[in-house]
């Protein structure tokens, strides 16, 4: 777990940016070895996290301290209009390109370390823009963009089972090995089983549950990837009876085992057997999820790999040189036409449905993702949009400058290339803080996002991060400094040189101004619209009904070990004696039991359907899917699921009774409309049931989900070892768990449980990602509001002090207050009326866009619009009331005198 | 023009510092050294452009280390002080003892 300390390495990013900023050779080597071996010392003593922060601190201090100092050595006198070199009035020769960049680089340097106030905030708002997109980005490209980490992973490819009613399910073990026989156009053709159940390990140390799995002897190689220590397995470990073999995640060796390597080869005891331990797999190795033994799928061995249409395995395969998906899934439909004629009772209608495997990890996050980078966007937007505005104010007070440089003979490119340069260094300022602050900000989303968003752990600064924001600083120095610097190049010379001057001039700089703040407050609106309808979105889903009751309810996932009990008889008076064992307990008040809580997802479809109207044809047969849980007799009750019509599953559904199904409401309504569902009789697994009870709709997928065709078969009749425990208690559920898990081990000491936790939190986190989306736009939209609010407060303070001559005597002809603030409030204000008008039309066409992340709110939400203009109207006015203050505080005798 | 004749009260320090530690001074060793002695805390951008300054100045020699994989492969700086340097810590030591002189009886507690 912990990396050796020689390997850690302090943040690339400040080592780079102290390297840029101490002078080459002997000094920076040193200094630079010094921070890296305290660095070192720091990490080890208390944390990385820690030890990065202190070096954040010293590379900013020292790279302060150095280019404070490289900066004052050419000191001028202050007073002086510095002349551009190069552009001389005495005419000396032109210097080369890249001088000219230089000079012009140090001039902006020297210029802003003069006006810190406008570099500052230009630097801070850029970074706030440039920083949020960063982390976007970073996020997207982490998660969505780079590739898998298999061996050339664009040849891997998902299968699915298709069928007319499902597009998307698992295919039977059976099927298969037929396909991998057949299909050659795969250079080779994996799979895994759907679930991973967890196993118990016994022996060196204290019994431990572990997730498993099983998979096909080729799964590993498939992916590219050879085991760590030992082998993967063989071929002939797939047949039936083949010696129990094992193949170990490095991440449970190292924990469990010390990393011992002779483990390879010996015996581990798992669920009461022994298995060979034959490999090791690489440290950091996962498909899907974390899983600490894999298992060789065998033929004729247990429930899982046996009868087509039980559909347990995921297939994953790599296609052979030069083939491409649709050649591939060409060559599985021919096979899965064979097998529908070879199996018709089972295959009919089905086939196979390939997809790269790329798109299978990532693809639902893509969607969500692109959204929240094309918001987050809009906010850089903004902050371009902000800085322009404030370049536009600082050009005024330098068009004396500019006049005086084009009057002495340099050309209009040259005084551009000089201002767009000053652009671009505040960009790239703001971009480097951007990253400093990117950096804190992945630390937090890695905290706090939802786990359910893949492989976010790897979020990380890299390459293609560092040249994204290169060159969205870039971008950005050109957004907000072209119009400033054409504008303030394109003056009148004469007009400029007099004194006082500027007042020719700014009219349509002022104009231009207004519409950048208009453009402001239409796309905050437009992020306010959408973090709005997100936070109705997420409301709405917390006010779902989930179809259950969660409160006081605590889960808790319970294994009963295999070796202990294995006829169903036993496993029945197992579970019977810890129910009643666990409702002894004071302030249980019911206990109920089933293979697959509701939201979390997952569960198996089984085909099923009435016995009085079989499938007369393959697509018919499809139809007929629907979601199946084993369930005990208290678990609606406990639940506080409501039967609706006939009875719930009740003890005496055991082995030997007769076969009976509850079905869900909206199963009854799709098989039996309009019809009485009860005493009805369905097939499953070649048996037949009958349907004794309705229970209420239950949101098995999610808040968000519909609710699916869904049949509770008696968990007595099938006796699973693995259940997940309900209990609903009559006071505070967490101080109850203690006695719970007592009770457990009361019965059997070797029972692990897991999992154990109260169902609202279950819940809660079933809403991580719509919460996190929230959080995130609603802070781009916090974000806008307050740079558009200060953009429209820096227009309207220029407005008064541009037409403080006109409000003075205006005031002295006696003007009343009320006349002279509502002058400046309601010009502000105009400029916002235009600005939210144009953002409503904006968050109209732009809802579509995140439609996709909504629930139960449309995407034109009246309320939302609504609520959004007001708070922009409020946040606005506030904005307007210094300048209109300043305004009515106008000496008009000043004013007069000044003239 | 000509150079300061005394030396300041962070030269002095730092030279002393180095001084000090013989042959293991260094950056981090000085500024550990001046917190350790007299509780006296360098920011490291100060320690380094101060260093910087002394050697300009020709009171103190560098040489480069051998690289650390504790220090990212890179070398350390290890710091003497010159003859200069010597003389002028002496120069501005006698200085101080000239004015301290005859007024123990006042300073003292």
């Amino acid at each position: 777990m912990n990396t050796p300390a020689e390997d850690r390495k302090p943040p690339r990013i400040a080592t780079a940016l102290l390297g840029a900023a101490l002078p080459p050779g002997a000094v920076r080597e040193s200094v630079l070895g010094d921070l890296h071996e305290t660095y070192l010392e720091r990490a080890e003593a208390r944390s990385s996290t820690a030890a990065a922060v202190w070096y954040w601190g010293q590379v900013l201090a020292v790279a302060f301290r150095y280019t404070g100092r490289r900066w004052r050595r050419p000191r001028r006198r202050r007073d002086a209009i510095p002349v551009l070199p190069g552009h001389d009035p005495w005419g000396t020769p032109k210097g080369s390109t890249m001088s000219n960049i230089m000079k012009d680089v140090r001039f902006a340097a020297r210029l802003f370390i003069r006006t810190p106030g406008f570099t500052l905030a230009s630097v801070l708002v850029l970074a706030l823009g440039i920083g949020a997109v960063t982390i976007m980005f970073s996020t997207l490209n982490s998660v969505v963009l780079r590739p898998l980490p298999f061996e050339d992973p664009d040849q891997l490819v998902w299968v699915w089972g298709r069928s007319e009613a499902l597009q998307s399910n698992s295919i039977s073990a059976l099927d298969y090995w037929d396909y991998r026989d057949e299909a050659d156009r795969f250079e080779s053709l994996g799979a895994v089983l759907v679930f991973a159940p967890r196993v118990i390990v016994i022996g060196e140390g204290e019994p431990e549950q572990v997730p498993s799995t099983t998979v096909s002897y080729n799964f590993f190689s498939m992916l590219g990837v050879t085991p760590y220590l030992g082998r993967a397995f063989r071929p002939d470990e797939e047949s039936a009876g083949a010696p129990n073999v094992v193949v170990m995640s490095y991440a449970f060796w190292q924990r469990r085992y010390g990393g011992r390597p002779d483990l390879v080869g010996s015996p581990v005891v798992v669920n009461g057997e022994p298995y060979e331990v034959v490999g090791i797999m690489p440290p950091g190795f996962e498909f899907q999820r974390a899983i600490d033994l894999w298992f060789p799928m065998q033929h004729d061995a247990g429930f899982f790999t046996q009868g087509r249409g039980n559909n347990n395995f995921n297939l994953v395969g790599r296609l052979g040189p030069g083939v491409s998906i649709a050649q591939a899934q060409s060559q599985v439909d021919l096979i899965a036409r064979r097998l529908e004629e070879t199996y018709p009772e089972t295959n009919n209608g089905w086939s196979l449905r390939l997809e790269p495997l790329h798109e299978r990890f990532v693809g639902g996050a893509r969607t969500s993702l692109v959204i929240l980078l094309g918001l987050v966007g809009l906010v850089l937007v903004i902050a371009c949009a902000n800085v322009a505005s404030l370049s536009l104010a600082r050009a005024m007070t330098r068009n004396t400058e500019v006049a005086l440089r084009l009057s002495l003979g340099a050309t209009r490119a040259r005084v551009i290339s000089q201002l767009l340069t000053e652009s671009v260094l505040v960009a790239l300022a703001g971009g480097a803080l951007g990253l400093v602050a990117a950096t804190f900000g992945i630390g937090a989303l890695k905290a706090f996002g939802p786990d359910n968003l893949p492989r976010l752990e790897t979020v990380a600064i890299d390459g293609t991060v560092l040249t994204f924001t290169f060159i969205l600083s870039l971008t950005a120095s050109l957004a907000f400094g072209i119009v400033p610097a054409l504008r303030g190049t394109g003056i009148a010379l004469a007009e400029t040189l007099k004194v006082g001057g500027t007042r020719g001039t700014s009219r349509g700089r002022a104009g231009f101004r207004n519409v950048l703040v208009v453009g402001q407050v239409a796309l905050s609106i437009m992020l306010m619209v959408a973090s709005g309808l997100l936070i109705q979105s997420y409301r709405r889903l917390q006010n779902v009904d989930a179809g259950f009751v969660t409160e006081k309810v605590v889960h808790a996932e319970v294994q009963l070990p295999p070796w202990k009990y294995s006829s169903s008889s036993q496993i029945e008076q197992a579970w019977s004696e810890l129910h009643d064992r666990i409702r002894a307990v004071s302030g249980v008040v019911s206990v109920g039991a089933i293979d697959q809580v509701p939201i979390r997802g997952g569960g198996t479809y089984n085909t099923v359907y009435p016995v009085d109207r079989p499938p007369a044809t393959p697509a018919e047969r499809a139809q007929y899917a629907a979601q199946r849980r084993f369930a005990s007799d208290d678990y609606f009750a406990t639940m506080g699921i409501p039967i609706l019509a006939g009875r719930p599953l009740e003890p005496t559904d055991r082995v030997g009774s007769p076969n009976v199904l509850v079905i869900s409401n909206t199963m009854a309504q799709d098989y039996f409309p309009g019809e009485n569902p009860l005493g009805k009789e369905l097939a499953l697994w070649d048996r037949r049931f009958q349907v004794v009870g309705v229970a209420g709709d239950v949101r098995e997928f999610g808040l968000g989900a519909d609710f699916p065709r869904l049949f509770y078969v008696s968990s007595r009749q099938v006796a699973p070892d693995h259940m997940e425990l309900l209990i609903r208690t009559a006071g505070d559920p967490l101080s109850i768990m203690g006695p719970i898990r007592e009770a457990i081990w009361a019965f059997d000491g070797q029972i692990p449980v897991s999992g154990f936790e109260p169902m609202d939190a279950r819940v809660s986190a079933s809403l991580a990602q719509p919460r996190f989306q929230m959080f995130l736009v609603g802070s781009f939209a916090v974000i806008a509001l307050v740079l558009a609010s200060t953009g429209l407060y820096g227009v309207l303070a220029f407005f008064v002090r541009e037409r403080t001559r006109e409000l003075g005597i205006r005031v002295a002809l006696g003007a009343r207050p009320g006349t002279v603030i509502g002058l400046v409030v309601r010009r502000g204000m105009a400029l916002v009326a235009v600005g939210i008008g144009a953002g409503l039309l904006g968050g109209l066409a732009f809802g579509r866009v995140i439609e996709s992340l909504l629930f139960g709110v449309a995407a034109r939400d009246t309320g939302t619009f609504a609520g959004v203009s007001v708070t922009m109207a409020v946040v606005a006015l506030v904005a307007c009331v210094a300048p209109a203050l300043r305004a009515v505080r106008i000496d008009p005798q000043e004013v007069l005198r000044a003239e | 023009m000509k150079k300061p004749v005394y030396l300041g009260e962070l030269e002095q320090m730092v030279l002393l510092a180095i001084l000090q530690l013989g042959d293991d001074a260094y950056g981090t060793s000085v500024m550990e050294e001046l917190q350790r002695r007299v509780h006296r805390r360098v920011s490291r951008g100060a320690m380094y452009v101060t260093l910087d300054r002394l050697e300009d100045k020709g009171l103190l020699t560098s040489r480069l280390g051998s690289p650390t994989p504790r220090r990212g492969g890179r070398p350390k700086r290890y710091l003497n002080v010159s003859t200069a340097g010597v003389a002028a810590l002496r120069r501005s030591r006698s200085a101080w003892m000239r004015l301290w002189e005859g007024l123990d009886a006042i300073l003292e507690p």
